[in-house]
């Protein structure tokens, strides 16, 4: 898109948020100012007229513009919350992971342990995926694994199968993203807007929540891309990555990783929040140099301003009573729990098919958690909805990736990627809520 | 405004080089040009990003090391990356036939760098 284009755009989107702003809606001031910056916000993310995080910084400067009754403290704590510095020790984590190989050994160790049959490699490539992409971003995950796969796919001569493998990789990333707090934005949003409201999900909470439906995620997946691109051999085996010895530095650092880790999932018994555990892979990796500048630059910033951006509205939102006021509009009595769930998990495999999963989890979970029935379990299927939506080569970046590998085209990914959103539908509707129940608790 | 120069030995004009990378723990990689027809020194190169003919190798590489939340912007990028190197290296070619740059590669470089 040239400048001209962008500029119209802008233009255009702040004179829809000037008309909502005066539709005759009988609402308080701040809550139609708030009304017309959600409208901003979406269309900006639906359409990426400018970038996601630039959306982030619009939402912030117009909350502190024309909300002037609330402390301008209120929205910018938004981008120091708790959720953001633990995904900020995520980042860290994953960069030193990254830097000193210990993803390559993960990955060695299992493919060296995997039988040479087409199945076997399918599901330890999506294990493998899975793992990785629990405390790196998927879109890291993905490229690394595809790396691997490349010598496999150039010599594999059965071209469905190798639709099959490509797929696999991004389509478990994707999901195995779910299994931690840490593995995906949206899971941050969900955590950091519930604890606006009071409700705590502990990292190990997440845990026990995330990784069974991460797991039924990859089984079902390997199922399905076995059975859609069946191989036509029986054998198959992966080359390995080079095999190098684990040095001291590798060996502190997954030292360090482990530790982080251990003390995330023990957080009950010590009672350290998780924010504070975030801090010291950070402190340790910059300050004894296992990471530079250079690394510091390249943590995805640009992600923690968008999800902070996210939780700055879901505040106004909350703050101004916007979120109570939209959903008692909807009167749940006409349609029954049921209906209500499959509408909002089904409204947000739709959107973020076709755009961002975090711009998605920013504008409709601060509508969930004002529900007046079932708020936290809707929240949390909103969250994990996004993360198993695939269909196409722009819903989720490890998508994209795959894509321009030019080894599958568009009908190859919806083909698989839809049954998988109208399975997640249909599991999160009736076994997830149940699930978050038990886990989590049902509010 | 669009130009294109070849990279000459200063020693003996040759346009015949040879790059020797050097690769340092926690330093950024090199490229010693060395001439190969009076083996001399020609420029030093410290790669940034790099692209080999192998590209979505190359592509992989680059992302791996970034975050990304919109798929869109990464199909856009897939899309630039496949389409503009070929593009570039032709377009290249066709303008150091045609019309050489005639600035030399050191003025070349810092004006560029001053443009950052």
């Amino acid at each position: 898109m040239n400048n001209r284009n962008r500029l119209f755009g802008i233009i255009a989107i702040f004179i829809v948020g000037i008309v909502v702003y005066n539709l005759p809606i009988p609402i308080p001031y701040d809550q139609k100012i708030t009304l017309s910056i959600f409208t901003i916000a979406a269309i900006f993310w639906m359409t990426e007229v400018i970038p996601l995080y630039a959306t982030a910084f619009v939402i912030v400067l117009l909350e502190t513009l024309f909300l002037r009754d609330y402390s301008i403290g209120l929205f910018f704590h938004s981008f120091f919350e708790p959720v953001i510095l633990i995904f900020l020790g995520g980042f860290v984590l994953a960069a030193a992971f990254q830097k000193y190989g210990v993803d390559r050994i993960v990955a060695r160790v299992i493919l060296s342990r995997t039988p040479p049959t087409p199945f076997a490699v399918l599901l330890s490539v999506m294990f493998i995926t899975a793992v990785l992409s629990m405390w790196m971003s998927n879109t890291a995950t993905t490229a690394l694994m595809i790396g691997v796969l490349i010598p496999v796919l150039k010599k594999l001569e059965d071209a469905r199968f190798r639709k099959g493998l490509i797929l696999s990789i991004p389509f478990a990333a994707n999901v195995g993203g779910i299994a931690t707090p840490i593995g995906t934005p949206p899971n941050a949003i969900a955590i950091g807007i519930l604890a606006k409201k009071g409700i705590d999900i502990s990292f190990l909470k997440w845990m026990e929540l995330g990784l069974p439906i991460a797991i039924f995620g990859i089984i079902l997946i390997a199922i399905l891309l076995y059975f859609i691109f069946k191989p036509t051999t029986h054998t198959l085996s992966l080359p390995l990555p080079p095999k190098e010895s684990v040095d001291a530095k590798q060996k502190q650092v997954i030292g360090v990783g482990f530790f982080t880790i251990l003390l995330w999932l023990t957080g009950p018994l010590h009672g350290y929040n998780s924010a504070v555990v975030a801090l010291i892979p950070v402190v340790l990796f910059f300050g004894f140099g296992y990471l530079k500048k250079d690394d510091f630059n390249d943590i995805g910033w640009d992600i923690l301003i968008l999800v902070g951006g996210g939780l700055a509205l879901g505040t106004a939102m909350q703050e101004t009573g916007l979120s109570s006021w939209i959903v008692g509009q909807i009167d749940p009595t006409k349609f029954g729990v049921i209906w209500i769930m499959v509408i909002f998990t089904g409204v947000s495999l739709i959107f973020t098919t076709f755009m961002s999963n975090s711009a998605t989890a920013n504008l409709l979970i601060p509508l969930m958690v004002s529900l007046s029935w079932h708020p936290l379990i809707l929240s949390i299927m909103v969250a994990v909805s996004v993360s198993f939506a695939m269909a196409l080569p722009i819903s989720t970046p490890p998508n994209a990736i795959a894509y321009g590998s030019g080894e599958i085209n568009v009908k190859d990914m919806a083909k698989v990627g839809i049954i998988i959103e109208v399975v997640a539908l249909l599991f999160m509707v009736f076994i997830g809520q149940h699930l978050i129940k038990f886990v989590i608790g049902g509010l | 405004m669009v130009s294109a120069k070849r990279e000459r030995c200063p020693h003996c004009g040759s346009i015949e080089l040879i790059n020797n990378i050097f690769i340092k723990e926690g330093e950024p990689v090199k490229v010693y040009v060395q001439c190969f027809k009076c083996r001399k020194f020609v420029a030093r190169y410290t790669i940034d990003y790099y692209t080999s003919s192998k590209r979505y190798e190359a592509f992989l590489n680059r992302v791996s090391k970034r975050y990304f939340d919109s798929g869109r912007n990464v199909c856009k990028r897939v899309k630039a990356f496949d389409e503009t190197i070929e593009e570039e290296f032709e377009q290249c070619k066709k303008l150091i036939k045609e019309r050489e740059e005639e600035k030399k590669i050191e003025e070349i470089i810092t004006k560029s760098e001053e443009g950052k």
